[in-house]
C-alpha cells in the first residue's frame, strides 16, 4: 500500500474558505490521520516523502458552490484558483514542491476541491450549499486513498 | 491648449500583497497631478461581528480577521480586554506573549522578504522564477519561515490559528521540555537568517529617502512587541488609552480603508522602520553591530531598507526567542483570574507591520457594545502613497512595465496585509477598469 498524505487547507473564520479543514476534521474524527494547514506555503513541505498527497480546499471557479470534484496539479496550473491566504497559493507550494524537492516530492497530488464563491470578508459559518457538500468530499478524498481507507 | 500631455499610469491589481489593491499615478506634463492607493478589498464587518459577544470570546473572533497575522490581533485584543477589567497577567505571562510574537514575525517577515520583495530587487517577475536560480534561498526562507511556524504552533496550540490564547494568559502552558525542544532549530535558522541577509545586502537598492515620522511602540530596554508606550519621532509620547488622543482616521473617497493621521500634525508611518529608528538601542549588542556593518545605522529613511531591516528583526526574533525559553520556568498558573464588568480597555502590540491599535467597551456582563481596530496597514496608506508621490517623477519616462514593477515594488516596501486593513465606513466596491 503506498504512501499517502491528507492535507486540508483554509482558514477558519472565513467562511465557505474553511471547508478544507472541516473536511480534514471529519477524516480525522473517522481515524483517518489529516493534516490542517492554513497557509498554503506549508504545503511545500507536506508534498515530500509520500507516494500520494491529497489535497482537500475550497475552490473558486469549479462551479456551482457545493460542487465537489477531484482535480490534478494541471488543473491547477490553469484557471481554478484554490483560495489563498497568504502569500502563496496552493497551485504555487505544489510548484515549488516540484522545483525545490524534484526527488522528494509525491509523484501523485490530488486536490478535492469544492465550490465557492468568492469569499466577501469575514464570515463565521460555511454556507449551506458548501456544508452540504462535506460528506461528499470526504468520501471522494477516502476514494482516492481508496485500500482500507475506502 | 499648451500642448502638455497626459498619462495615467493604472496598475489595475497590485502582484504579491495580501488582499486586493490597485494604484493610480496621474501625470499631467512634468506634474504628478494625482496618487490613489485604492484598497477594494470588500469592508470587514469584524467591528460590527463583536458587537454582544463575549470579551472572553475577542480573542478568538480577532484571530480570524488576518490569516497572516492572527497572534498580533490576539495580542492587541487581550491587550485591550485586560486594560478594560484592570489585570495584570505578570511577567512570567507576558514573557510567553512575547516568546508567540517572535514565531509571528518569524515566519511573516521571512515569508514577505524571500518571496514576495527579494524578486522585485532581482529583477524577477515573481518568486518561482527567482527560485530557479535562488533554489538554496528559497529553501532556506521555508525552513526559518517553519521554525516560525513552530513556535506558534506549541504556544498557540494549532498550527490553523492560535486557540491557546485567553484573556488572563493561556489555556495550557507549556513544559520547559517542550520549549526547550525548538532551540536547536531556531539557533540554526538564525544562521540561515544571518546569511539571507548576507546575501539580501548585494541587491540594488533604489535611492529615496523622505522625512517621515514614525510612530511604534518604544518602551524602555526592550526591542517591543507588546510593550508600550507608543512613541512618535517628532517627540509625542502616549499610552495605549491615550491613542484617540493622539490618532485620527479620516476617509478618503478612493479607498474602503480609513487613512490616519497624529493629531494636528499629518501622516505617519508604522512598521519595522518605524521600530528600528526608534529602538535600535534596545536591540543586542551582536545585531547592533551587524546593522553596523550592513550600513543600517539609524535613521534609516530609505524605505526600500526595509527589506534588510525586517532581516535584521527576524535575527533578532529567532534569538529573542531562544533566551525567552531558556529563561522560561513555567507560571504558577496558565491564567490570572479576571472577573468580568464594565469599562472601556484599550491595547495595541506591534503586529509585524506595525502597531496595531485596539479598543473595545463592555457592559457590567462583560458584552462588547463598540470596538475599534486601527491595523498597521490602514495607518500607512498616506505614507505608501506619499512614497508613491515621491517617485512619480522617476518613473515617468520608463515604459509601463517597467514603471509598474518600481510602483509595485514601492509599495511592497510596506508588506500591506490590505485583507484587514478595511474598516466598514463606506460599503462602496471601486472595481478598476
Amino acid at each position: 500500500m503506498k504512501t499517502a498524505r491528507i492535507v486540508g487547507v483554509g482558514s477558519l473564520g472565513g467562511g465557505d474558505d474553511a471547508v478544507g479543514l472541516i473536511v480534514a476534521e471529519a477524516l480525522a474524527a473517522r481515524g483517518v490521520e489529516a493534516a490542517r494547514v492554513r497557509d498554503a506555503a506549508d504545503l511545500v513541505e507536506l508534498a515530500l516523502d509520500v507516494e500520494q498527497l491529497v489535497i482537500i480546499d475550497a475552490v473558486v471557479g469549479l462551479g456551482p458552490p457545493g460542487t465537489v470534484a477531484v482535480l490534478t496539479e494541471v488543473d491547477l496550473a490553469g484557471d481554478l484558483q484554490p483560495v489563498s491566504t497568504h502569500a502563496l497559493g496552493v497551485a504555487a507550494a505544489l510548484a515549488f514542491a516540484r522545483l525545490l524537492y524534484p526527488d522528494r516530492v509525491a509523484p501523485l497530488i490530488q486536490l478535492v476541491g469544492i465550490a465557492i464563491a468568492p469569499p466577501s470578508g469575514l464570515e463565521r459559518d460555511l454556507s449551506p450549499p458548501v456544508e452540504a457538500a462535506v460528506p461528499e468530499a470526504l468520501d471522494r478524498a477516502l476514494a482516492l486513498l481508496g485500500g482500507e481507507h475506502a | 491648449m499648451s500642448g502638455e500631455t497626459t498619462r495615467t499610469l493604472s496598475v489595475g491589481y497590485l502582484a504579491r500583497v495580501e488582499g486586493e489593491g490597485a494604484l493610480t499615478l496621474r501625470y499631467r506634463g512634468d506634474e504628478v497631478e494625482h496618487v490613489e492607493l485604492k484598497l477594494f478589498e470588500p469592508p470587514r464587518l469584524f467591528e460590527a461581528f463583536l458587537r454582544g459577544r463575549s470579551a472572553l470570546e475577542v480573542p478568538d473572533i480577532t484571530a480570524r480577521i488576518c490569516g497572516i497575522c492572527p497572534v498580533a490581533y490576539q495580542m492587541s485584543s487581550v491587550a485591550a480586554v485586560e486594560d478594560a477589567l484592570g489585570v495584570d497577567v505578570g511577567p512570567g505571562l507576558r514573557a510567553l506573549r512575547r516568546l508567540l510574537y517572535c514565531g509571528e514575525w518569524i515566519e511573516s517577515h521571512v515569508l514577505h522578504m524571500v518571496m514576495l520583495h527579494a524578486p522585485d530587487f532581482l529583477g524577477f517577475p515573481d518568486a518561482m522564477a527567482m527560485a530557479r536560480e535562488h533554489g538554496a534561498r528559497v529553501r532556506d526562507a521555508l525552513r526559518v519561515k517553519k521554525a516560525g511556524n513552530a513556535i506558534v504552533a506549541l504556544l498557540g496550540g494549532r498550527e490553523i490559528h492560535p486557540i491557546n490564547v485567553r484573556v488572563g494568559g493561556f489555556y495550557r502552558l507549556p513544559s520547559r521540555a517542550e520549549l526547550r525542544g525548538l532551540c536547536a532549530e531556531l539557533e540554526a535558522c538564525r544562521g540561515l537568517a544571518i546569511a539571507l541577509l548576507d546575501w539580501m545586502r548585494g541587491f540594488h537598492f533604489p535611492v529615496l529617502e523622505r522625512d517621515y515620522t514614525f510612530l511604534s511602540l518604544r518602551p524602555e530596554g526592550v526591542y517591543p512587541f507588546i510593550e508600550g508606550p507608543a512613541a512618535s519621532s517628532d517627540g509625542a509620547v502616549f499610552s495605549a488609552a491615550q491613542w484617540p488622543d493622539h490618532v485620527e482616521e479620516h476617509h478618503v473617497p478612493w479607498s474602503n480603508a480609513l487613512h490616519a493621521r497624529l493629531h494636528g500634525r499629518g501622516g505617519y508611518q508604522v512598521g519595522p522602520l518605524a521600530r528600528y529608528n526608534q529602538n535600535f538601542e534596545s536591540l543586542p549588542a551582536d545585531l547592533r553591530a551587524l546593522a553596523a556593518d550592513l550600513g543600517l545605522r539609524p535613521p534609516v529613511r530609505n524605505p526600500f531598507y526595509t527589506l534588510l531591516v525586517r532581516g535584521l528583526e527576524t535575527v533578532f526574533a529567532l534569538g529573542e526567542a531562544v533566551r525567552i525559553i531558556r529563561a522560561y520556568e513555567p507560571p504558577p498558573a496558565p491564567a490570572v483570574p479576571i472577573t468580568l464588568r464594565a469599562g472601556t480597555g484599550h491595547g495595541f502590540s506591534e503586529a509585524p507591520r506595525g502597531v496595531l491599535y485596539h479598543r473595545y467597551t463592555l457592559d457590567d456582563q462583560g458584552l462588547v457594545t463598540g470596538a475599534t481596530i486601527t491595523p498597521p496597514t490602514s495607518q500607512n496608506q498616506g505614507a505608501i502613497e506619499d512614497d508613491l508621490r515621491a517617485i512619480a517623477p522617476s518613473l515617468r519616462d520608463l515604459d509601463d512595465e517597467a514603471a509598474t514593477w518600481r510602483a509595485e515594488q514601492t509599495v511592497r516596501n510596506y508588506d500591506p496585509c490590505i485583507s484587514c486593513s478595511v474598516h466598514f465606513l463606506k460599503l462602496k466596491r471601486v472595481v478598476q477598469p
